[in-house]
């Protein structure tokens, strides 16, 4: 027959040993007998019985007594029992006995080694925390390792504010847990080694509330403090002199980086992200690009005079991957309602297509290396020879070539 | 000055110690022997002795020479007589600081 369990949360912290057994004793008292216990939680599970008078003691795990699954080392187990002591639970801090006999030797008769099992679980903890600690670096690491180079990493790691926010939150979990749980571990060793013996019956329902309250807005408050931690990086990123990023322009597959930000900031930022927090542009921009529209008042060779307009938006990218990702997207752009030329003027270029935009203006995408470059001239409606868009492709082609 | 604790050691250990002196033994045999010999007067709980037994054997004073089911039985290392030997001496130097003193007022 399946008997009814009741789950109760620990009124006191765990490694308050007095209070925690003076609780488990004072519920055995009111009719719930411990079923079991939460590894890791501060659950505790109850069988609904008569009241009955039962002591509990509870001992730190150390490395000798603990197996793998939580359970204390089988001799250690029949010792206890031997001395009319039943093993209940173990979790990650403590094993807790039960006793019913009044009579029952005390587990624990020496302060001082009992002094000594607290400092190895304080130790316990400490490495502990430094394994919890080390996730954050190991994600710090990789985003050195691997960010700045792989979109795929970058994608994953760097952009990912959950991702942030969980880093966050296991460091300062693993930081004030251990931090609160070492000062009172180092507050019962020093009273242990001055002899100290565990009082067996301690008053904690004063505190209990306090803590319940506590127990139960740590982690919110945990996660508001990852959220406001990420948030404010963000927040701090993007105003640092750095405009709102407006809709991706309709002519424009790209923002560069010059509409952003300060040259003075391009120029010695380190990374793509230090002068531009938008995610969805920042992997295909590099601080060196620019963008450059200008009219030219100039004179043919035959005297003829006119104004020739040039956009041209330049980018040289810091990687081979990042100069094909930029001109593959201005390709994609170019071939949207343009009309591809039939004439194709020569170039040296690694990657070329001439085209009309979707004005009629004559166009071209040329990669050379990891220069890429989009230009598109508005205006070359008068028909001299210098003044063509084919010399002046030809003249771009011979300084990027040379580059 | 506090004293630490394996520079001299305390009751529970000295008894674990004295214990094991004539033979091997598992867990509980050394806590009945420590009963029997000190009639009670000195008693050591199920975690304390496991604790020190754990300790022991981690600073080589005794070897665990044999498991048989829950039973594992303990041995006394020639750092574990040392370290009881000289115990031995600095209590009974203590004794005989004490009685010297008892006679001289007398």
């Amino acid at each position: 027959m399946d008997v009814k369990t009741y789950t109760f949360v620990a009124p006191c912290p765990l490694l308050d040993i007095e209070a925690m057994q003076t609780w488990l004793e004072d519920m055995s008292m009111e009719g719930y007998l411990l079923k079991g216990c939460s590894k890791v939680r501060h659950q505790f599970e109850f069988y609904k019985i008569e009241p009955l008078h039962t002591r509990y003691r509870s001992t730190p795990v150390s490395n000798k007594i603990e197996e793998w699954n939580l359970r204390p080392n089988e001799e250690f187990v029949s010792i206890t029992e031997a001395y009319g002591w039943e093993h209940v639970c173990s979790n990650i801090r403590l094993h807790i006995f039960r006793a019913y006999d009044e009579e029952a030797r005390e587990i624990h008769t020496d302060p001082i080694i009992l002094a000594q099992a607290i400092r190895q679980l304080g130790w316990r903890i400490i490495k502990m925390a430094l394994i919890w600690l080390s996730l954050p670096l190991i994600y710090m690491l990789i985003i050195l390792a691997f960010g700045g180079a792989n979109t795929f990493w970058q994608t994953l790691i760097i952009d990912s504010t959950g991702i942030q926010i969980s880093m966050a939150y296991v460091m300062m979990f693993a930081s004030v847990k251990s931090i609160v749980e070492l000062v009172r571990l180092c507050r019962l060793y020093k009273q242990l080694k001055r002899g100290y013996t565990p009082v067996n019956r301690k008053e904690w329902k004063k505190k209990a509330p306090a803590y319940r309250a506590a127990f139960r807005a740590y982690p919110i408050i945990l996660c508001i403090f990852a959220l406001v931690l990420v948030m404010g990086r963000a927040t701090y990123r993007d105003n640092a002199a750095y405009k709102d990023l407006p809709a991706p322009g309709a002519d424009l597959p790209f923002l560069s980086v010059a509409d952003m930000a300060q040259k003075s900031d391009i120029q010695s930022a380190e990374r793509m992200e230090d002068v531009n927090y938008m995610r969805n542009w920042s992997h295909v921009l590099s601080p060196v690009n620019y963008d450059w529209a200008e009219i030219v008042e100039v004179v043919g060779d035959d005297g003829t005079e006119g104004l020739v307009s040039i956009d041209l938006f330049y980018h040289e990218a810091r990687f081979s991957w990042l100069a094909d990702d930029l001109a593959q997207e201005y390709l994609a752009k170019a071939k949207q309602a343009s009309t591809e030329m039939t004439e194709k003027p020569q170039t040296d270029a690694d990657l070329a297509y001439f085209y009309y935009n979707v004005h009629g203006a004559p166009a071209a995408v040329l990669k050379y290396g990891n220069t890429v470059v989009s230009v598109e001239f508005p205006r070359t409606d008068i028909d001299t020879p210098t003044l063509k868009y084919e010399y002046w492709i030809e003249a771009l082609d011979d300084t990027l070539s040379r580059k | 000055m506090a004293r630490k604790t394996m520079e001299t050691l305390t009751d529970s250990m000295f008894y674990v110690l004295l214990a094991l002196t004539k033979e091997p033994k598992f867990g509980i045999e050394i806590a009945s022997t420590i009963d029997i010999l000190t009639e009670n007067r000195v008693n050591i709980g199920p975690a304390t002795l496991y604790t020190v037994l754990a300790r022991f054997e981690k600073e080589g004073y005794i070897a665990e020479i044999a498991v048989s089911g829950r039973k594992r039985t303990y041995q006394i290392t020639e750092v574990g007589l040392k370290a009881y030997y000289e115990e031995l001496k600095r209590l009974k130097a203590c004794l005989l600081d004490a009685d010297k003193f008892e006679r001289s007022c007398e």
